[in-house]
């Protein structure tokens, strides 16, 4: 298997990002932004691992751990997110984003 | 304090209990005591007696004041240190002050007890003595006090009452217009009299700073010094002649003299006996009293070019004196109201008086004033029991009171004939005293200029005669002019006509003080020599002003007048010649009074008495013209009428509409700047500074609106913001990098 480079790496991961955070901005449904949430993480993790893979020295695993706590932290994340969507959608009957924007009050 | 001191600061003080006593019962119980009349005739009675008291054990039996006694206060100051300018209350006490306590404290006693009975039943009757003791205390305070300050206040006193007093009929108005022009015509001799003590001031306070300048021993020891070339005068000498004239204007009107006199016969609008106090014996006086204290500052200027022609004050005030003897003479001629005959009389006189002064001999203007007051006053208060008793003024109402009023005639008579200079009567030794010194004057400076006093006054004491006379016989002589009044008239009761005996006893015998064969007179005039000891003359003579050039001026005070070998051989030569002058015309004007003193009362018996109600003069064009000259008062009045009092208005409406328009616009244009000015600084609060406020405000608003809007707390919108931040940030990290 060929070596694509780090560019190639940092342009998935950018797309990745770009890809969530487009999803978080435009859509209404809580979910798709946690989904949207989901990829911005991962866009940052392969960063790491891409970084490691080509700038750390050898035997240094600095981006890898950090990509695992990541997800770990993505999971953590997720499930605390679900557990106040539940309760948003209690208070307002909705899962749509837009409608619980008593945070201004 | 010497007692002597205290005795006059008790007469002086016991009127002014008096008033104040009354005032003080005005203030609380709204009204003047009724026994107004008993405690001012107490007060003044006290007074009297200290004075008669003073002036026996002082003056007649004690030898004389000398030096006087001296006592002082100090009033104010002014500034601080050495160059602060000091102002006494100063009292002196010499022979003149107790010669002029008797006559004021008489009189005025006199008038008063005259009053208890011509006022009696009048309305505002306690009023009246309150103001007649106010007087007294004022007058009194004129003649104690020994500085120039002083002097003005109480001379602004007297004035003020005399204001009050002819004004005393408050319901008629001629009563009320004569105490205006009273007032008014003082004011100009006053400012004037004010601006001459500034003169002395302004020079002496320069000299002699942080020391009481204006006291009369300091006044004459400047001038004393003046003739050794030393002292504040020297290099002022036009500012010396300059105050005294503006201080003798003080006089010209205090004294009614010419052309100032035109208050004193409307005057007579007063009751009567305040025109025999005030505006024949006392008030009037106190002009001539005036000028013989300060005569240093009128004479002093002679020292500059050697003789007495050189000292100009002096001959504005021989000039003025001359001049109003014989017009103010010449105008009782022909007067009709008894007592306005006698107002021209007393100018007349007066003038006298002041023209003695002016020709230097104080000492018989004093003298003159001192046996004028007692035989005007008897004829003035003798005029008051006449028109008490037929209720008229007008001579036309009187005649044939000979046998109705005999007291009030013969009180009358004999102040008539010593007016008139009669042998063995006051009047003779004193006018004669002034005429004589006016030719001794013509004699001795052998000038024709220098006879003119005499010419003058020659003149006056023949028409005195005459007028004099005129009037008694007009008024006591010949068939009564209106038979129901005369019918009705009666002799005065007794509180009026003691007076009138005690003062024409004084008109008798007030002359002998001064008599060659007088008790005490050794070597010669008693009163001379008692005036003579004042303080002033005695500095002149023997103290440093004792110059050749001095003495020329003050060489009447130094030689008796009847006694030639009396001057001392080591006198100068000019006193020699003065004293020799004086000899030479004695008989001389001895005989010439008693020749125009006959010629007078034979003229006036001729005209009122033999040929009544004849009319010589209607007959003869020239003296009828003169005639209606006479009785329009040479026109003075009416002049003064149609072209100063007219002037003055016009300059007071001028000073009016400047004030209108000048000094008034002056504030309203500063004050419609000021409000112009704050309608801007309104305009700059309400627009720039509000406006600021206001603006800062708005924005805030306009930046919250904007602010609220973008925390809609949408959850996305806060991402898309931070997404935003993040790609400026990218771009400023790019382009930064870049750089």
């Amino acid at each position: 298997m060929p070596d694509v480079g780090l560019k190639a790496y940092l342009m998935v991961a950018a797309a990745l990002f770009s890809l969530g955070m487009g999803v978080v901005i435009t859509r209404r449904n809580a979910i798709a932004v946690l989904c949207g949430v989901e990829l911005i993480l991962n866009g940052a993790a392969l960063n790491f691992v891409a970084f490691n893979r080509y700038s750390a020295p050898a035997g240094r695993l600095d981006g890898q751990i950090f990509t695992i706590f990541i997800i770990i932290l993505a999971a953590a994340e997720a499930a605390i997110a679900l557990a106040i969507l539940l309760n948003v959608f209690s208070i307002t009957d909705s899962v749509l984003i837009d409608e619980a924007d008593s945070l201004k009050e | 304090m010497p007692a002597p001191i205290l005795m006059s600061l008790l007469i002086v003080a016991l009127p002014l209990a008096a008033w104040t006593s009354q005032f003080l019962h005005a203030l609380f119980k709204r009204r003047l005591p009724a026994s107004a009349d008993k405690i001012s005739l107490v007060a003044v009675g006290g007074s009297l007696a200290l004075s008669v008291w003073l002036l026996v054990t002082e003056v007649l039996m004690g030898g004389g004041i000398s030096p006087a006694y001296v006592w002082s206060a100090n009033w104010f100051k002014i500034g601080a240190g050495a160059s602060a300018f000091v102002l006494d209350f100063d009292v002196m006490v010499d022979n003149l002050t107790v010669i002029m306590f008797f006559v004021v404290t008489l009189v005025a006693f006199l008038v008063h007890l005259y009053s208890t009975s011509y006022m009696h039943g009048e309305d505002r009757y306690p009023r009246f003595f309150h103001f007649l003791s106010l007087f007294t205390f004022s007058m009194l305070g004129l003649i104690v006090t020994s500085n120039l300050a002083m002097l003005f206040v109480f001379w602004e006193l007297v004035g003020v009452c005399s204001y009050f007093l002819i004004g005393f009929f408050i319901t008629k108005k001629s009563a009320g217009d004569a105490s205006k022009k009273a007032f008014v015509t003082n004011r100009i001799g006053d400012a004037c009299f004010m601006a001459g003590i500034f003169l002395v001031i302004a020079t002496i306070q320069k000299a002699w700073p942080g020391e009481g300048v204006l006291s009369f021993p300091r006044i004459w020891e400047s001038i004393g010094m003046l003739g050794q070339g030393q002292g504040p005068w020297v290099g002022h000498e036009t500012a010396l002649i300059a105050a005294g004239i503006l201080i003798f204007m003080g006089c010209v009107t205090k004294s009614a003299q010419f052309p100032l006199h035109v208050w004193l016969p409307d005057a007579m609008e007063g009751p009567t006996p305040v025109s025999a106090l005030i505006h024949a014996a006392t008030m009037v006086a106190a002009g001539v009293y005036m000028i013989v204290r300060t005569f240093p500052l009128l004479a002093g200027s002679g020292y500059l070019g050697g003789d007495y022609f050189s000292s100009p004050a002096l001959w504005v005030v021989a000039g003025i004196g001359g001049i109003t003897a014989l017009f103010s003479g010449t105008i009782a001629l022909v007067q009709q109201d008894l007592k306005k005959g006698l107002a021209y009389s007393t100018c007349s006189q007066l003038g006298y008086m002041v023209m003695a002064v002016g020709v230097g001999s104080i000492t018989a203007a004093m003298f003159h004033l001192f046996t004028h007051a007692f035989f005007k006053a008897c004829m003035f208060l003798g005029s008051g029991s006449v028109i008490h008793a037929v209720h008229s003024q007008d001579m036309k109402d009187m005649g044939g009171l000979r046998k109705k009023m005999p007291i009030t005639f013969a009180t009358f008579f004999i102040s008539c004939l010593a007016i008139a200079g009669t042998p063995f009567f006051s009047g003779f030794l004193s006018k004669e005293a002034i005429l004589g010194q006016a030719a001794a004057f013509g004699v001795f400076h052998k000038h024709p200029i220098a006879w003119l006093p005499f010419a003058l006054t020659g003149i006056t004491a023949l028409l005195t005669s005459f007028y004099m006379f005129r009037l008694l016989f007009l008024t006591f002589y010949g068939p009564p002019g209106d038979h129901h009044r005369h019918e009705h008239a009666h002799e005065s009761p007794k509180a009026m006509v003691i007076p009138l005996v005690v003062l024409a006893s004084l008109a008798i015998i007030s002359g002998g003080i001064a008599s060659p064969v007088a008790p005490g007179a050794v070597g010669g005039h008693w009163f001379q020599s008692r005036v003579n000891d004042q303080v002033l003359v005695k500095d002149f003579m023997t103290g440093p002003a004792g110059s050749d050039r001095g003495k020329a001026i003050f060489a009447e005070q130094a030689v008796h007048l009847a006694h030639e070998h009396d001057v001392p051989a080591s006198a100068p030569a000019v006193v020699h010649d003065f004293a020799h002058a004086h000899h030479a015309v004695h008989l001389p004007v001895m005989a010439f009074s008693l020749a125009v003193l006959v010629l007078g009362v034979g003229a006036a018996w001729f005209f009122f008495v033999k040929n009544r109600g004849r009319d010589f003069v209607a007959g003869i064009k020239p003296l009828a013209a003169y005639r209606e000259v006479l009785r329009r008062l040479y026109f003075v009045d009416e002049a003064y009428c149609k072209r100063v009092v007219p002037t003055v208005k016009d300059v007071a409406i001028g000073m009016k509409e400047f004030d209108k328009k000048v000094v008034d616009g002056t504030v309203n244009g500063a004050a419609a700047s000021c409000r112009n000015f704050a309608w801007f600084t309104g305009q700059v609060d309400a627009r720039v500074v509000d406006g600021s406020v206001r603006g800062t405000g708005g924005f805030m608003m306009i930046l919250g609106d904007f602010f609220r809007r973008m925390v809609s707390g949408k959850i996305q919108d806060y991402v898309q913001y931070t997404v935003l931040g993040l790609g400026v940030l990218l771009i400023w990290v790019v382009l930064a990098g870049q750089g």
